[in-house]
């Protein structure tokens, strides 16, 4: 062979002489590198609060490290990330209507997100879902509106079937029948 | 049905996490689709933004050992874990995956028959990853980058569903290592376990992870490894290259 280009680093390799296995360990700071974009930008998209949306951001990460156990089953760190930090961004929404009185440092106007509906297409959203729907529908349809979800990607998402998240977005748009609003696609009026 | 695709296959479509059909219908959809488009941009400025920010400390601390690790660490350097694991090795013997790993890794053989089957070449981003290692942290490298001379890499890669894989390095005069096989474990991603420091030769350097059933045959790796398009029947290929100075 050629000379090589690269010598193997053997503090590293001595380092990793003790006994255990070569294994996958749970590690929050390269989850974080890697899929921490993500989480922000999914933060702020639903949570329009850039100071609140770094916050949540740590509080997700910091709940997988709590829960790494239970991560260890899912196929793909971005999908369990993706909807853990769907619950947690609700679960701070949720609160915040419970302290209204809370000022909320809002994102620039027209700031672009990543998600299907524009901010206030999102705030009518919300209102109408926090306004009546349990917490299962609300997922349901942040998943399908805002994010573009199909019903079956939806369900196999919260692990319910595909007809059964049809079913719940069909009773919520029933519901809207008397003024539909515009972020509803035309396949759903 | 909804005419995008969705905010999780953008991501999964940028991290290079789709199966080969889903990427090649992302890719389809993007050049079809001025708004998932838009999106993807979105996504992709936000990525920007974040590699520029530090790991807050929160995120940092979560990963400090615990007590009884650093305690560990402490008996190792002081040499009394070596005698413990002398001690168990006569009684018990090395785990036959810690044994496996580490000889081969030592020894940089890489021995047994050839390879069978069709070559597949996977994307680059979500299979084999390199990071930067700097002091205590480290970062994840962006293919193209600039990497000088010094510095010290880790690699890291996915399972793929293979029971072994080879890591390996080919830089800009076409000379190719192999700096070992691994078992694949199962699980999300994995870490390497050597970094690799960089000499002071220019040019572009690649790093090869190649995953098989059977453990490749070295003659055969080294030459393949050294064509652009690399053939090696029955293996999944990926491949990250940077720019060295």
């Amino acid at each position: 062979m050629a000379s090589s280009s690269i010598s193997l680093d053997t503090t590293i390799v001595r380092a990793h002489v003790e006994p255990r296995p070569v294994a996958v360990e749970l590690d929050i700071t390269t989850l974080y590198r890697r899929y921490g974009d993500m989480v922000l930008g999914r933060c702020r998209t639903l949570l329009r609060d850039p100071i609140e949306a770094q916050d949540a951001t740590q509080e997700v990460f910091l709940k997988l490290h709590r829960y790494r156990d239970s991560f260890r089953g899912e196929a793909s760190p971005s999908t369990y990330l993706f909807k853990i930090t769907t619950t947690i961004c609700l679960n701070r929404i949720r609160s915040r209507r419970r302290r209204p009185e809370d000022p909320v440092e809002e994102l620039p106007p027209g700031e672009p997100t990543d998600g299907l509906l524009d901010a206030l297409a999102l705030r009518q959203l919300l209102d109408r879902l926090l306004a009546g729907e349990d917490e299962r529908t609300q997922s349901c349809l942040i998943y399908h509106y805002v994010d573009g979800m199909t019903y079956d990607e939806v369900g196999e998402l919260l692990g319910i079937s595909g007809a059964a998240v049809r079913k719940r977005i069909a009773t919520f748009r029933s519901s809207l029948r008397q003024s539909p609003p515009d972020w509803l696609t035309e396949a759903d009026r | 049905m909804t005419p995008h695709l969705s905010t999780l296959t953008l991501h999964r479509f940028r991290l290079g996490e789709l199966s080969s059909e889903a990427e090649v219908e992302a890719k389809q959809h993007l050049g079809a689709c001025p708004t998932c488009e838009a999106r993807i941009g979105v996504q992709h400025r936000q990525r920007l933004a974040f590699v520029q920010a530090p790991v807050p400390p929160a995120i940092l601390a979560a990963d400090s050992p615990p007590w009884w690790s650093r305690l560990r660490a402490q008996l190792w350097a002081v040499g009394l874990v070596p005698v413990a694991a002398a001690v168990l090795m006569m009684i018990g013997g090395v785990p036959e995956e810690v044994a496996g790993s580490w000889s081969e890794i030592d020894a940089g053989v890489v021995e047994t028959p050839g390879l069978a089957g069709e070559t597949r070449e996977k994307g680059e981003a979500g299979r084999l990853e390199a990071w930067l290692q700097t002091g205590k942290s480290s970062r994840l490298l962006e293919p193209g980058e600039t990497l000088l001379a010094g510095a010290r890499v880790q690699l890291k890669f996915h399972p793929a569903g293979r029971r072994f894989v080879t890591l390996a390095g080919r830089d800009g005069s076409g000379s190719v290592e192999v700096y070992g096989t691994l078992p694949v474990n199962e699980g999300g991603l994995q870490t390497a376990p050597f970094a690799l420091t960089l000499d002071g030769s220019r040019g572009p350097q690649s790093f090869f992870a190649v995953w098989s059933d059977r453990r490749p045959d070295a003659d055969q790796l080294v030459a393949e490894l050294g064509r652009e398009s690399p053939k090696l029947p029955g293996a999944e290929v990926a491949r990250i290259s940077f720019e060295k100075e």
